[in-house]
């Protein structure tokens, strides 16, 4: 099952003026339910238009998006987006800009009242999205102003969940989060896909894409450069400079290695990974 | 999302305008304000035209950006004109209805209404579209210099100017990306009534003043950090010069100004 087609979607910004520029060029490519896509790309390559086009922020130049049983063109009347947002949960970078309550259950609630949910569902949706993401229950009622980094962070991707989307967009959900918050988010994400949430994950981090993804998307240039597992691509090395990318530092370690000898039952992804098939050796050696 | 907004943006197209001092532009741009006001008859605002028509040619920017920048204010000057063509008095009366009345002097008061707004407007427009802000900061900076004279904190006003100019931009897309965030959320800002469109004000109002508090907090704490005292006197790293074209405007601006009077005189 798809969740996701885009068929020859192009963005231009300021199309039809002297200043257009084109983001996006001639996107095909289809994303599976439930499954978690990393969209990697260096800065300027397209990565957050793409969010937007799917969030029915912008529209498409040319070209449509189709998500369920909604298709997105450029004809598409604005009134008809409204419903493309129910369905998708977009989670900003810096999410924590967007507070603006008196209260940190206010601001939860804010996405489902606006869905038209009643208080007291809206109510229940926000304590549980905010138990979800751990989330100290005796602060509900303070000003979300009063709060840590961190914690507001939670805070706003809570108010994405309490609208309980089907499809999730993260564009850098770890950015400025110190290492114990970045786990944590991490540990969210798998809870999400756990849920069976399609989630697609905007990230610089390669080692978030070794761990969670379950495909990945380059973008260079507003084109699709590749699209597969992190594995086949990771094996490429030839591709990952020709984008801009780097190896997730496991990786990194495992290939070092195997030029000095080592051979690797299938490449290791994670840390976890790499030290598992060590020890296996380190096993077989023993013997 | 601002391609509307023309006043205040600068074109680079590297014509002999954009190259003059920012200080010869502004006051050549505050002169000819002031020199519509002094025009009195066909013959005034049509030499006053011709020579800002002169000045938007040689900026190499097509009329259509001007045309953009003046639509914005479209709705002021019909609003104004309306008044000023229904309530004043003298000349042949057309129509009358109570107070409300055409007449060839309420007419004519308009005329030269719009003939004000448009000039005055595009006169601001060159000045804008050829100068960067940073270099009109400057320009205005050096200006203001005589008003320390009378205890004006110049050093002072023209930082917060260049840093408000420096943080426009910053700002719009701040307020870009927190309307995108809370749409997302489902806030259409684009229905419901006034009352109801004024309360989707509070979800972008209250993120762009709380974020410009950090910003400051932090852009003052920065500022200190690098040896920054607003008392102190300070050099300059943008130095401008005053060159042959720059007197050449000037110069023009006088002519401009001694044909404006004859005119106003003879005919």
């Amino acid at each position: 099952m798809e969740a996701i087609r885009f068929k020859d979607l192009t963005y231009i910004y300021q199309a039809n003026s002297v200043m257009a520029q084109p983001a996006l060029t001639k996107i095909t490519t289809t994303f599976k339910q439930g499954a978690t896509t990393a969209i990697i790309g260096h800065t300027g390559s397209g990565k957050s238009t793409l969010m937007q086009l799917i969030d029915g922020l912008i529209l498409p130049t040319a070209g449509s998006i189709t998500l369920g049983d909604l298709t997105i063109t450029n004809e598409t009347p604005v009134k008809e987006l409204g419903k493309l947002r129910r369905l998708v949960g977009y989670v900003f970078q810096f999410p924590e800009k967007q507070l603006f309550a008196e209260s940190v259950l206010d601001d939860v609630k804010f996405g489902p009242l606006n869905q038209g949910l009643s208080d007291e569902e809206a109510q229940e949706r926000a304590q549980a999205a905010l138990e979800q993401l751990n989330f100290p229950l005796e602060l509900l009622k303070h000003s979300p102003f009063e709060l840590s980094g961190g914690q507001q962070r939670r805070v706003a991707i809570a108010g994405v969940l309490a609208m309980h989307p089907e499809i999730l967009i993260l564009d850098e959900p770890t950015v400025g989060l110190d290492p114990e918050g970045q786990a944590e988010l991490l540990t969210l994400v798998r809870d999400l896909q756990a849920q069976g949430l399609t989630i697609l994950i905007v990230t610089h981090q390669m080692e978030i894409v070794a761990q969670l993804a379950d495909e990945v998307m380059v973008l260079n240039h507003g084109q699709l450069a590749f699209q597969g597992s992190s594995q086949d691509l990771f094996l490429q090395p030839d591709l990952l400079a020709d984008n801009h990318l780097r190896l997730p530092k496991a990786i990194q370690l495992a290939t070092n290695l195997g030029q000095r000898g080592i051979t690797w039952d299938g490449l290791p992804l994670t840390t976890a990974q790499l030290a598992d098939q060590i020890i296996q050796m380190w096993g077989d050696q023993d013997e | 999302m601002n391609n509307k907004v023309l006043f205040g943006s600068y074109v680079p197209t590297n014509s002999w305008l954009h190259r003059l001092d920012p200080r010869a532009k502004i006051i050549a741009c505050f002169w000819f304000v002031i020199l519509v006001f002094f025009a009195k008859n066909f013959w005034t605002y049509a030499w006053l035209t011709f020579i800002l028509g002169i000045a938007m040619v040689m900026t190499k920017i097509s009329f259509k950006m001007y045309w953009n920048g003046i639509k914005v204010l479209i709705g002021l000057i019909t609003f104004t004109v309306a008044i000023q063509i229904l309530f004043s008095s003298g000349g042949t009366v057309y129509w009358q209805w109570g107070i409300l009345a055409i007449t060839s002097g309420g007419l004519k008061q308009a005329l030269v209404i719009i003939m004000r707004f448009v000039l005055i407007i595009n006169a601001s427009t060159v000045l804008t579209l050829t100068t960067e802000s940073l270099e009109l900061a400057t320009g205005l900076e050096i200006l203001m210099k005589p008003l320390q004279a009378l205890k004006v904190p110049v050093n002072q006003l023209t930082m917060m100017m260049s840093i408000a100019l420096r943080f426009v931009p910053t700002l719009m897309n701040e307020v870009t990306t927190i309307m995108n965030a809370q749409r997302s959320r489902g806030v259409n800002f684009n229905e419901g009534s006034l009352i109801k469109r004024i309360k989707q004000l509070v979800p972008i109002m209250v993120p762009l003043l709380v974020s410009s508090f950090k910003r400051a907090d932090e852009l003052a704490t920065a500022m200190e950090a690098r040896g920054y005292n607003p008392d102190q006197a300070r050099s300059q790293y943008r130095v401008i010069a005053w060159q042959r074209q720059d007197t050449q405007a000037m110069v023009a601006m006088l002519v401009v100004t001694i044909a404006l009077g004859l005119l106003r005189i003879w005919l």
